[in-house]
């Protein structure tokens, strides 16, 4: 079922306007969103890369991206793949200077994503990496003018999470639009186990990332949009269709992402949350 | 090598007049890192000469992997903390009395009982701690540019600066160290992020280096110490004006102003 746009027409609340946000449909003159969404489409099942579309010289825009994206969803969905939830990107500070935007991105997750046992099977991938983040677990409908403290009220756990990125460009190199084009680099995601928030303070929990039982680095929950629930309410305010109780929610990537490799064990430990490991095969 | 006593008069007029000098690496041919702790303690003493400021804890440096690729080495390092470089939270510190400033959150570990060393583990260590605290530390460089290699760092007093401790002692009881979160702000604005294992992958394992390095010195740590165990995030330059608060879970908050 083919998703509507519903409201990309202002930027989010607390997030500088960026010159690629203000646009309510496409106009431009590239390759349209269902060809590009195939091509992805093509490319993932093929383990093969494609050229980014912003070097294509084609005009295009954040409604652009996004229409690729739902026509990527929709691809998936005609595969059988079911929604189960989404996921934030560029949520760091130091992501959003690298890539020069001024606001996260999103992207949405299928039951195909969800590694089971921890494992991931690198021949399924491209150039895939890892990075720890916390999950959200919904338990109620996200309304639409979310805040922090919404989604805290809606969310019925939190899990630790090892997203695997993956990106089906050349290089692992692409602008912000094609990034959302890419559903946000989704690739792959491992879960722990689910505890309540309580009175955890969620932008203080501490993240500590190992490969192999060495540490690589370190990060608090504020690195995702100063607080991950933060993250999680500006996905609702700008989504195009509502997060729905059920869905669950990974709130973008606490450290730099880490390269996979085969035969590795990453482990994401938060604290008084709980760990998860992924197995590289 | 050069005197360590001049190499310290050096570091010492370079911190009074605010004047940063080649780094010794470069000035000083062979210069060793044994070499570089007896500068450090004889800049020490010159520090202490003519007043009684007590040794009242150690800071560590280079805890983090990224520092220690940075600088080519694959240990930490350490340095005393006087009591005439602590400061209470809230503190204002004058920039014109620095030279080229950066700030750091870390844990601040308090010893319950003696520890020394050689031999020490991690849960020795760890069994040892008492309390922790949130600290926020000053670290600058006597050397120009912050061109620094590991021997100029341990000559220059492990380039610390100041320190500025939050109000109270957390019992450690029931808190992983290695998992409690810290965020540092700027103006409010969240700068860097970081857990406690950046800290050589657990602060009671840094505290536990310490001890075992100190034996090398025929020093012991003693019951009321407080050990700074590294910065759990990339340090940033400070200027005037600027307002620091680390928060760290189960620890609180500290905050240093500087005019």
């Amino acid at each position: 079922m083919p998703v509507t746009r519903r409201h990309h027409d202002g930027p989010p609340a607390g997030v500088d306007v960026a010159p690629d946000t203000g646009h309510k449909g496409w106009t431009g003159t590239g390759i349209a969103p269902a060809e590009a969404a195939a091509e992805l489409h093509d490319a993932r099942r093929d383990r093969r890369t494609v050229r980014t579309f912003t070097g294509r010289g084609d005009d295009l825009d954040l409604a652009w991206a996004y229409a690729v994206q739902d026509a990527g969803l929709a691809l998936r969905r005609a595969d059988g793949e079911q929604l189960v939830g989404g996921k934030l990107g560029f949520t760091s500070r130091a992501m959003q200077r690298a890539m020069g935007v001024a606001h996260p991105n999103y992207g949405w997750l299928t039951d195909a994503m969800l590694l089971h046992e921890g494992r991931v099977d690198l021949g399924r991938l491209i150039h895939p990496k890892v990075e720890p983040e916390l999950a959200f677990l919904l338990g109620a409908d996200v309304p639409a003018t979310a805040g922090t403290a919404d989604v805290l009220a809606a969310t019925a756990a939190v899990l630790p999470c090892l997203e695997v990125v993956d990106s089906r460009y050349d290089g692992f190199r692409f602008g912000p639009l094609d990034n959302i084009a890419d559903n946000s680099s989704a690739g792959g995601v491992v879960l722990g186990d689910p505890v309540p928030v309580g009175d955890r303070d969620l932008a203080l929990i501490g993240c500590v990332l190992s490969s192999d039982a060495e540490v690589t680095a370190t990060a608090a929950g504020a690195a995702a949009l100063d607080h991950p629930a933060a993250a999680v309410a500006w996905m609702a305010r700008t989504a195009s269709v509502p997060l729905r109780a059920g869905q669950v929610v990974i709130s973008g990537g606490l450290t730099a992402p880490v390269d996979l490799t085969a035969g590795t064990a990453v482990r994401a430990e938060f604290g008084r949350i709980g760990a998860v490991e992924l197995h590289v095969t | 090598m050069t005197d360590a006593s001049e190499l310290a008069r050096a570091l010492f007029d370079a911190r009074r007049d605010r004047k940063p000098i080649p780094p010794l690496s470069e000035t000083v041919d062979g210069l060793t890192i044994a070499d570089a702790y007896a500068v450090q303690r004889a800049f020490v003493e010159r520090l202490r000469d003519g007043n009684d400021t007590p040794v009242v804890g150690y800071k560590l440096g280079l805890t983090s992997k990224p520092m220690q690729e940075l600088l080519g080495v694959d240990q930490p390092d350490f340095g005393p903390v006087l009591r005439s470089m602590v400061h209470d939270d809230g503190a204002a510190l004058a920039v014109d009395d620095l030279i080229q400033p950066k700030i750091e959150a870390e844990v601040g570990l308090v010893l319950d009982r003696d520890l020394r060393g050689p031999g020490v583990t991690t849960w020795q260590a760890a069994s040892a701690v008492g309390g922790a605290i949130a600290v926020l530390e000053v670290v600058d460089s006597r050397i120009e540019d912050w061109r620094i290699t590991i021997v100029d760092t341990i000559a220059d007093l492990a380039s610390s600066a100041a320190i500025v401790m939050a109000p109270r002692v957390v019992p450690v009881a029931g808190i992983d160290l290695r998992t409690i979160g810290m965020v540092i702000r700027s103006g409010g604005r969240v700068q860097a992020t970081g857990a406690g294992a950046a800290a050589m992958g657990d602060p009671a394992a840094a505290v536990a280096w310490l001890a075992n390095t100190l034996a090398t010195f025929d020093v012991a740590l003693t019951a009321g110490d407080v050990i700074m165990t590294g910065a759990l995030h990339a340090a940033f330059p400070v200027a005037a004006g600027d307002v620091i608060r680390a928060d760290i879970d189960r620890l609180g908050s500290v905050t240093a102003r500087f005019v």
